[in-house]
C-alpha cells in the first residue's frame, strides 16, 4: 500500500532521515521504533506532505506521492494525526470533527447525528458544544483520533498517540488502535511505548539517527533483547528483563 | 438628549463602515497574525479605478461600485501574493514593512492613474432620508449602515456555516494542524484576502459615495480608522471589530457636535490612547487572547 524508499529528510542542513526504506501493506498495523530524535516524525511528516523530502520516492498505492502537498496527500487517503494532538482548541469538538472532514465535506456545512462517533468515541458524543481546549487529555486523544478519521483515511498515520495518557487511558488507546484495523484501516504508528507497541504491531522498524538498523515481525523484534538493549535504552522493558 | 441620541444615531451610522475596515484588518491578522498595512491603499487604488472610469467615460454609478470592489480584491490577491505569501510566517516584520512599502506603490500608482487633487465619487442612495420622530435619518447613512449590516450577517453565516468559513477558522488557530487535515492552507489564506479586500471594497465604495469625493489621502485616512476601530475592539476579534467601529464613530460624532470640527480625529486617538492605557487588548481582546492562551495550554 505504502513504500518508501531511500527517503531523506533534513532541516537546516542536519539529517534527519537518511535513505530509510519501508512498506506498510493493506491491513497491517507497521511500527517504527526508536529514540527520541531518532527521525521518526520526520518520515510521517515527509509521507503526509507537511515536510518535503529531499531525496527518495514515496509510492502510494502505486503512485508517487512524495513531495506533494498535505492536502493532495490527504485527498488520496493518507491522514496523520500528529504528535501533540494540535486540536484547534477554541473551536468547538463537533468544529474540530467538520474540520477534519474538510475534504470531503459539501460547501454548507451539515452538522449531522453521530452515531458512529457514539459507538467508537462515546465520552465526545456528549461534548460536541463544548470548546476542544476544555476536554481532558484522554478525550484531547481521542478527539484528536476522531477528527483524523473523518476524513476516511485507508492509511492512518499516528505519531505517539499515547504520550502524555495514564497507563489506563494509552489502555483505551491501543484498544482502539486495534478496533480500527480490524475494520479494515491500515495503520503506521510511531510510539514510545516500545512493549505495547510490540504487542499491537504485525511489523516493525527500528530507527537510529535517521536509518532503519532492524526490522521484520514485532514478535522476533520482542524477542531480540539485545537488538533493544542496544538501541534503546535502559528505558525499554526488554533491556530491563534483559538484564534481570 | 435630542441632540445627544442624533449625533450617537449618526455615529453609529457611519461607524458601520468603520467596522467593514476593522473587520479587512482583524480577519488578515486572525489568520496571519500579521498586519496588512495596504489594506487601505488596496481600497483607495480600487476606487481610483472606479472613479477614473466615472471621470473619463462617466459610468453609471453601479459600474462604479462593481469596478471598485474587482480592482479592490485584484490588488488584495496582489498585496497577499507579494508580501505575505512569499514571506514566512515567522518573518512577520519582514512582511509588514513590505506592505508598508506597497502601500506607498498602490497609492502611487492611483496617483497615476488621476493626477489631480481632488475628484468627486458618484452619490449612491438607496434609501432616501426620513425622520423618525425628532431624529434625522440621512439616506446614504442608511444606505451604509443597512450595507454594512448586510455584510457583517453574510461574514457571519460565512464563516460559522461553510466549509471555507470552517477553514478559515481553523487556518486562524493552528496553520499547522489545518494542513494536517488536508486543508490548502495557502488557498485559504488567498481567499481571505480576496474576501477582506471585497468587504473593504464595500466599505470604501459606502464611505465616498457619502462623502461623494476622493483624495489621495484616502488610503491613509481609511488605514488609520480600520487600525484603531480594530485596536479599541481587540485583535483578532469580529465581534471586537463591529463594536471597535462603531464605537469610533459614536466618538467622532459627539466630539464633532460639542467640540468642533477640528477635534473630530483627535478624539479618536485620545481614545485609542486611554483604551491602550487602561485595557491593552482593546474590549473584546483580552477575552480572546484568555481564551487562545488557555487553548494553546491546555492542548
Amino acid at each position: 500500500m505504502l513504500e518508501v524508499r531511500g527517503l531523506r529528510v533534513s532541516y537546516g542542513g542536519l539529517r534527519a532521515v537518511d535513505g530509510v526504506s519501508l512498506e506498510v501493506r493493506a491491513g497491517e498495523i507497521v511500527s517504527i521504533i526508536g529514540m527520541n530524535g531518532a527521525g521518526k516524525t520526520s518520515i510521517l511528516n515527509a509521507v503526509s506532505g507537511i515536510r518535503s523530502p529531499d531525496e527518495g520516492e514515496i509510492r502510494f498505492e502505486g503512485e508517487s506521492i512524495g513531495g506533494l502537498p498535505a492536502h493532495a496527500v490527504v485527498a488520496r487517503g493518507i491522514v496523520q494525526v500528529p504528535e501533540g494532538r494540535l486540536l484547534f482548541g477554541t473551536l468547538s469538538v463537533e468544529e474540530n470533527l467538520l474540520a477534519g472532514a474538510h475534504r470531503r465535506s459539501p460547501f454548507v456545512l451539515r452538522r449531522r447525528p453521530r452515531a458512529d462517533l457514539r459507538r467508537l468515541f462515546p465520552a465526545l458524543a456528549d461534548k460536541l458544544h463544548r470548546p476542544a481546549a476544555s476536554l481532558s487529555g484522554g478525550e484531547a486523544q481521542m478527539l484528536a483520533l476522531a477528527r483524523g478519521l473523518e476524513s476516511e483515511p485507508r492509511l492512518l498515520l499516528l505519531d505517539e498517540p499515547s504520550l502524555g495518557l495514564s497507563p489506563k487511558l494509552s489502555e483505551g488507546v491501543f484498544t482502539l488502535i486495534r478496533r480500527l484495523r480490524d475494520r479494515g484501516l491500515t495503520l503506521l504508528l510511531v510510539e514510545q511505548n516500545l512493549r505495547r507497541t510490540l504487542a499491537l504491531a504485525d511489523r516493525a522498524y527500528v530507527l537510529e539517527s535517521g536509518r532503519i538498523v532492524s526490522s521484520g515481525s514485532a514478535a522476533a523484534l520482542e524477542s531480540d533483547h539485545r537488538l533493544l538493549s542496544d538501541y534503546l535504552g535502559t528505558s525499554a522493558p526488554a533491556a530491563f528483563h534483559s538484564a534481570k | 438628549m435630542i441632540d445627544f441620541v442624533q449625533n450617537t444615531v449618526d455615529g453609529i451610522m457611519f461607524g458601520s463602515s468603520y467596522a467593514l475596515l476593522a473587520i479587512g484588518f482583524t480577519i488578515v491578522f486572525g489568520v496571519l497574525r500579521r498586519i496588512n498595512l495596504a489594506f487601505g491603499a488596496s481600497i483607495m487604488l480600487g476606487a481610483y479605478a472606479g472613479t477614473w472610469l466615472h471621470v473619463h467615460y462617466q459610468v453609471n454609478v453601479l459600474v462604479v461600485a462593481l469596478t471598485t470592489l474587482v480592482c479592490t480584491v485584484l490588488a488584495g490577491i496582489y498585496v497577499e501574493r507579494l508580501c505575505f505569501r512569499a514571506i514566512r510566517r515567522d518573518a512577520a516584520l519582514a512582511s509588514m514593512v513590505s506592505s508598508f512599502v506597497i502601500w506607498m506603490q498602490l497609492e502611487e500608482a492611483a496617483v497615476h492613474l488621476l493626477p489631480e487633487r481632488t475628484y468627486a465619487f458618484p452619490s449612491f442612495f438607496v434609501a432616501g432620508s426620513f425622520e423618525l420622530g425628532p431624529f434625522l435619518f440621512r439616506g446614504e447613512q442608511t444606505t451604509m449602515l443597512v450595507l454594512a449590516a448586510l455584510m457583517v450577517g453574510a461574514l457571519h453565516l460565512l464563516l460559522r456555516h461553510t466549509r471555507f468559513g470552517l477553514a478559515l477558522r481553523a487556518v486562524s488557530e493552528s496553520p499547522r494542524a489545518a494542513a494536517y487535515m488536508g486543508i490548502d492552507t495557502a488557498w485559504v489564506m488567498l481567499c481571505a484576502f480576496a474576501l477582506v479586500s471585497l468587504v473593504g471594497g464595500v466599505a470604501g465604495f459606502a464611505i465616498l459615495a457619502t462623502d461623494e469625493q476622493i483624495t489621495p489621502f484616502f488610503g491613509l485616512w481609511a488605514t488609520f480608522k480600520g487600525l484603531i476601530a480594530m485596536m479599541l475592539g481587540g485583535m483578532g476579534s469580529l465581534p471586537g471589530a463591529v463594536l471597535g467601529g462603531l464605537l469610533l464613530g459614536v466618538i467622532e460624532a459627539h466630539a464633532q457636535w460639542y467640540l468642533g470640527n477640528e477635534y473630530k480625529d483627535l478624539s479618536a486617538y485620545l481614545l485609542l490612547f486611554a483604551m491602550l492605557v487602561l485595557r491593552p487588548g482593546g474590549i473584546l481582546g483580552q477575552r480572546i487572547h484568555g481564551r487562545e492562551a488557555l487553548a494553546f495550554r491546555r492542548v
